[in-house]
């Protein structure tokens, strides 16, 4: 099949009967394999989830979905002593007293049925938990503990333990108490539902002519009744939208929307009450429901993503900081400049300061867009956003965690952008010409009536106002474009609002960032080995490397598959330079060139296998499949630019693809924002593509801001799109396909202004019946609704069988 | 309209006179109480969505609409005695 996503189903259709799956998590028992009754195990932690889940008769976990369980191979242990502390219990929780401590936890872990189905009986686990709760679409976890039994800082690590670590970062520390849910919304569109109905059916009589004086007036004041609530709540959006819209001297399109509700309802009110006739009533309830309707469909929510993030989602909540000479964990809003703090190995830099003791690793690429680690040695200034790759080091806090080089990015204007919630540049833009094209075709009609009669004049008039009333035109931005999200989001292509379509249309610059762009991210990085190794080496070497967790070993232990693996004796890690031990009598070394003595001429990793030198073993980022593609095509349709926080060692490669001036190199963050802005300057509209925090400010300053990122579930800077990083091949065909449905949207206008012509034609004359709009309106919403939603999926299929996965 | 013509050629002369004032009687009351019922039902109807349009304000403020996935997941599940 052409469909390439979810990610999530990979994790469960495993087969669990594979020999060398683990039974806990399904993946492949390739460097560790534990064996318990006729199950196997991928790693210790597996096989004590499974140990604990068997022992409190939580098999079930394992019935209802094979291998449910989220591997605990990779994962390092967090230290939670500061949730210990009540400041900080304080700011997590949503509410406690002496019994009850209700807390809610982002767990990205959950990906299946068992997943819920363990979380909402962690009671079995631990008495102290009194409920737990799960939202699947979010991710979340509702649970109600009670403390006398179960501290948080435990149900944390009981977490933990079993697969799901909260995902606690700094951000967490402001959220809101009892986040409010507004659901306002759906009242407004039940209220709008509710009146249109009943309208409708006292307006029945009146469609089949069965005039009777006393069923018309009651029925008129029972649907004036009716109408009050759509009017005054549901439609109360759209009174402010065009309020704020005249007082900015403009005139957008919920202008003349307002205006023909206004109209009809005072219309029908006069004929209901001077005994003329029925009125719109129906029609009025049924526009506002439609246009509801419209918006709700136009809302796509991915619960589980946010498009909002800084820097405060990036860092941990919590560090180690000494005072008074002992060490404590302390929570990041706390720290102060001067505090000394210990970062160990994988741990993240949260503000700018001096290294004290140990040697510095520091891995940049998320930050800055350098693609290996900086070393330094004792005094030298370190960077917020850094992540420690090596041993522990302790660092002194010159600059406060807001105030530091990177987060000072976040006090540019460019975040202060705000979105307005259901805005179209597309209508807006033919809202400008359309309600004075109106005006003028209302005036002309009172004025050719008047002196004929001035009823009919009257009545023409109003009956221009109404059918003009651009109920379809509305419709068909939400409707096309919104089913367009939709389709898009279950590939792995998250849109942040209809509008950012629109904005993609518009786009005729393009800035690519580098690392983490281009080449592929985190977790997806090659090794290039040298060519000729003996099997008994590649055994010798893979023993050694799956004894530590740095990342090259890592690497180096997956990298022969085939190869086995034997003891190790003396193993000894030396942090930040390498590993050593015995292999059968043979003393063998892995790190660097100086570690092991040697003089090498290449950077990279060795092997000392007795006095043989192996190497050198380089981790390669590599481009993107697909990049070459999307490059030759783009240079000819758009305007390319590449951004990299690196050196430019790649200049010679890239120049095949951008001008020769188009490459710029070693930018900071703040010199991306700086060059979007200047791009814009030109009258540009750039299209952004980043991955990292260092992308943020030119992120949000650019028209559209686009995420690549390895697992939509991590950390992804604020920005209007997010792309699962194997959707990066199928760019085109995206941006191609957004293009298609914006045709759409020019299309279902001209059908809308042929629904509005027919109108205007009966209005004119004076022709205008309540029977006649209630059967023009909605079925001109109808239709534009039912094209833009076949449209779009059409053009969706049109693309599809070109998508790779 | 009820017919009584059909009836009546059956019956007895006598009756006949007695069904005719019958006959006028519901014609002319017909239309009365047609109206009548109609407005009872009418009021009925809305009491009834009324009370629907509670329901629905009910289930939202009770946040059933809150997460339309999880519930569909957690039914399926098999009770199980809590007590070990």
């Amino acid at each position: 099949m052409a469909i390439l996503l979810d990610h999530t189903a990979g994790n469960t259709t495993q087969d669990t009967h594979d020999s060398q799956g683990c039974y806990h998590c399904g993946e492949p028992c390739e460097e560790e394999l534990i064996q318990l009754g006729d199950k196997n195990f991928c790693c210790v932690g597996c096989k004590t989830v499974y140990e604990l889940l068997s022992e409190n008769q939580l098999d079930t976990f394992y019935r209802l979905e094979s291998t449910p369980g989220n591997t605990l191979r990779t994962r390092a242990r967090e230290d939670y002593a500061w949730l210990d502390e009540p400041a900080a219990i304080a700011k997590i929780c949503d509410y406690q007293d002496d019994k009850h401590l209700k807390v809610t936890f982002h767990l990205p872990q959950i990906h299946c049925t068992s997943c819920i189905w363990l979380l909402e009986h962690l009671y079995r686990l631990d008495e102290g938990v009194l409920k737990s709760q799960v939202n699947f679409l979010s991710q979340e976890a509702y649970i109600q503990i009670d403390p006398q039994k179960i501290s948080l800082r435990a149900l944390v690590e009981l977490l933990s333990r079993i697969g799901y670590e909260p995902r606690l970062q700094m951000d967490k520390l402001n959220s809101e108490k009892e986040p409010v849910v507004d659901r306002t919304f759906a009242y407004q569109l039940g209220i709008a539902g509710f009146a249109f109905g009943n309208i409708m059916l006292l307006s029945f009589p009146e469609y089949f002519g069965l005039t009777d004086l006393a069923f018309q007036r009651w029925f008129g004041y029972l649907n004036i009744l009716l109408v009050l609530p759509v009017l005054l709540f549901s439609a109360k959006s759209y009174w402010q939208s065009a309020w704020q819209s005249l007082r900015q001297r403009q005139l957008n399109i919920d202008v003349p929307i307002t205006l023909g509700i206004a109209v009809l309802f005072f219309r029908s009110v006069f004929e209901i009450i001077s005994e003329l006739g029925p009125g719109y009533l129906d029609s009025l309830a049924g526009l506002v429901f439609f246009l509801l309707i419209g918006r709700w469909f136009q809302q796509r929510t991915y619960h589980h993503l946010s498009f909002e993030r800084n820097y405060q989602s990036y860092f941990p909540i919590a560090v180690m900081r000494r005072l008074a000479g002992k060490w404590s964990s302390i929570t990041l809003d706390q720290l102060t400049i001067g505090d000394e703090i210990k970062i160990t190995n994988n741990g993240l830099l949260p503000a700018d300061g001096e290294l004290l003791s140990g040697e510095a690793r520091m891995d940049y690429s998320f930050v800055t867009g350098e693609a290996d680690p900086v070393r330094s040695q004792v005094g030298a200034q370190l960077f917020a956003g850094g992540r420690q790759t090596g041993g522990e080091i302790t660092v002194r806090l010159v600059k406060a965690v807001s105030q530091s080089y990177l987060t000072q990015l976040w006090n540019d204007e460019a975040f202060q952008k705000t979105y307005i919630p259901g805005s179209s540049q597309l209508l807006e833009k033919i809202g400008k010409y359309f309600t004075p094209t109106v005006l003028l075709i209302a005036l002309a009609t009172i004025g050719y009536w008047w002196p004929v009669d001035h009823r009919i004049a009257l009545h023409a008039f109003t009956a221009v106002l109404i059918i003009a009333c651009p109920c379809a035109l509305a419709l068909s931005v939400p409707f096309t474009l919104g089913n367009a999200l939709r389709l898009l989001g279950k590939n792995q292509v998250y849109i942040k609002n209809t509008s950012v379509l629109e904005s993609l249309y518009d786009v005729d610059t393009i800035v690519f960032d580098k690392t983490g762009t281009l080449t592929s991210g985190a977790g997806k990085e090659q090794l290039s080995a040298p060519g000729a190794i003996s099997e008994r080496n590649k055994t010798i070497i893979k023993s050694l490397a799956s004894q530590s967790s740095h990342p090259v070993s890592r690497l180096l232990a997956a990298f022969w598959p085939s190869a086995q693996r034997i003891g190790v004796t003396d193993f000894q890690e030396v942090a930040g330079s390498g590993v050593k031990a015995r292999v059968e009598g043979v003393f063998v070394a892995l790190g660097s060139a100086s570690f092991l003595g040697v003089t090498a001429k290449e950077t990279g990793t060795w092997a000392k296998i007795g006095e043989e030198i192996i190497g050198p073993f380089v981790i390669k980022h590599q481009y993107r499949p697909g990049v070459e593609e999307i490059l030759n095509d783009w240079s000819e349709k758009y305007d390319l630019y590449l951004l990299s926080g690196d050196n430019d060692a790649s200049r010679k490669q890239l120049e095949a693809f951008f001008p020769e001036d188009h490459l710029h190199f070693e930018q900071s963050p703040h010199n991306k924002l700086a060059f979007i802005k200047s791009l814009q300057a030109q009258g540009k509209k750039v299209l952004m593509i980043g991955d990292g925090l260092n992308d943020s400010g030119a992120l949000q300053q650019s028209e559209v801001g686009l995420v690549v990122t390895e697992d939509v579930n991590n950390f992804t800077p604020a920005c209007d799109v997010i792309l699962g990083s194997n959707q990066f091949v199928n760019l085109r065909g995206i941006m191609h396909y957004g293009q298609r449905t914006i045709h759409l949207v020019y299309g279902a206008f001209v059908l809308a202004f042929i629904y509005n012509v027919i109108g205007l034609s009966f209005a004119v004359q004076g022709l205008l019946s309540p029977l006649i709009a209630a059967i023009l309106m909605p079925l001109s919403s109808i239709t534009i609704a039912v094209v833009g939603v076949l449209g779009s999926n059409f053009l969706f299929a049109k693309i599809k069988h070109k998508l790779r996965g | 309209m009820i017919n009584v013509t059909t009836v009546s050629d059956k019956c007895h002369p006598d009756q006949n006179a007695h069904l005719a004032t019958l006959q006028s009687y519901f014609e002319k009351n017909l239309k009365e109480r047609l109206m009548n019922i109609i407005f009872f039902l009418i009021v009925l109807s809305l009491l009834v969505a009324l009370g629907f349009l509670a329901a629905f304000f009910w289930a939202v403020r009770s946040g059933q609409y809150d997460d339309d996935y999880t519930p569909s997941v957690r039914m399926l599940f098999d009770d199980e005695s809590k007590t070990e």
